[in-house]
């Protein structure tokens, strides 16, 4: 909430494009309560705040692959429901988070992943150049050496214009933007 | 409940303090100067206090309290300020004599 009050302030939860890096319980839970906080914000249904996940697993995004089936979690069950991707969005294969963010252009990235390093320069940089101009990346996966990206890395490789908040402890991040020194806490 | 105790805790996000006080003394525009998203943690107790008050107050909002029906949204601060427990214990001196 505070990283979307900072990034555009006249923007809500409801306006995001939200990508999710984890599909387990962590990931669905996010999901989850995000999706009902947006529903109850009023400002959008049920469907059209479930279209604002893309959730992306081991083997990829998450995507209707028939008969009740997603790609890389099998059975669609549960909280899973109403998060899989319509496979008319021309979903093929398995689909990286590197091809999701380019076609996304998500606004706010998640990871509870335990992948580390999967928010790499590339990903970060394809947010950029997706035209957000604050990305909010929330790589909270702990310990600290399975965090997707370290908060350092992320601001040198978004120019300091990212938002981060992690689950891990991190020092603050001591940064030179535009011949100005910062410190990001 | 839940949505009451996150926008609380937003509205004490150090970031947005900060964007809020420059916004009302230069009319806007302010860039963002690294601030953090989410209060110290040494400001966890009485950032708590707040989050718990908010949820509280959702839930006589809500109707669903299990505090008596005349509680109003107004009294919750006070009743749970008589409800936080402080880490104060009493001095105990040794008696060598103890139990018996």
């Amino acid at each position: 909430m505070s990283a979307i009050g900072v990034a555009n302030p006249s923007s809500s939860i409801a306006s995001q494009r939200y990508v999710i890096l984890g599909a387990g319980s962590a990931g669905l839970g996010i999901a989850t309560q995000v999706r009902d906080a947006i529903i109850a914000s009023g400002k959008i249904s049920k469907e059209e705040a479930n279209e604002k996940f893309w959730l992306v697993d081991r083997e990829g995004l998450v995507y209707d692959i028939g008969r009740g089936m997603a790609k890389g979690v099998g059975e669609v069950k549960g909280r899973l429901e109403g998060f899989v991707r319509s496979a008319e969005e021309g979903w093929e294969g398995n689909v990286g988070l590197l091809d999701v963010v380019k076609k996304v252009k998500p606004t706010i990235l998640v990871g509870c992943s335990t992948a580390a390093g999967a928010f790499s320069k590339e990903v970060l940089e394809a947010m950029v150049d997706g035209g957000c101009e604050r990305p909010i990346v929330f790589p909270l996966s702990n310990p600290s050496n399975l965090v997707e990206a370290k908060p350092e890395d992320i601001l040198k490789w978004t120019k300091g214009k990212a938002l981060v908040a992690t689950g891990s402890p991190f020092p603050p991040v001591k940064l030179k933007i535009d011949g100005e020194e910062k410190k990001i806490m | 409940m839940i949505v009451a105790g996150a926008n609380r805790l937003a509205e004490l996000s150090p970031a947005i303090r900060e964007q809020v006080s420059t916004s009302n003394s230069n009319n806007g525009e302010g860039d963002y100067s690294g601030k953090a998203l989410l209060p110290d943690f040494r400001e966890a107790p009485k950032i708590n206090f707040e989050i718990a008050v908010a949820v509280a107050e959702q839930a006589v909002r809500d109707g669903i309290s299990t505090m008596s029906k005349d509680v109003r949204v107004e009294d919750v601060r006070e009743r749970a300020k008589e409800k936080v427990w402080v880490p104060l214990y009493c001095e105990y001196e040794y008696d060598p004599k103890g139990l018996s």
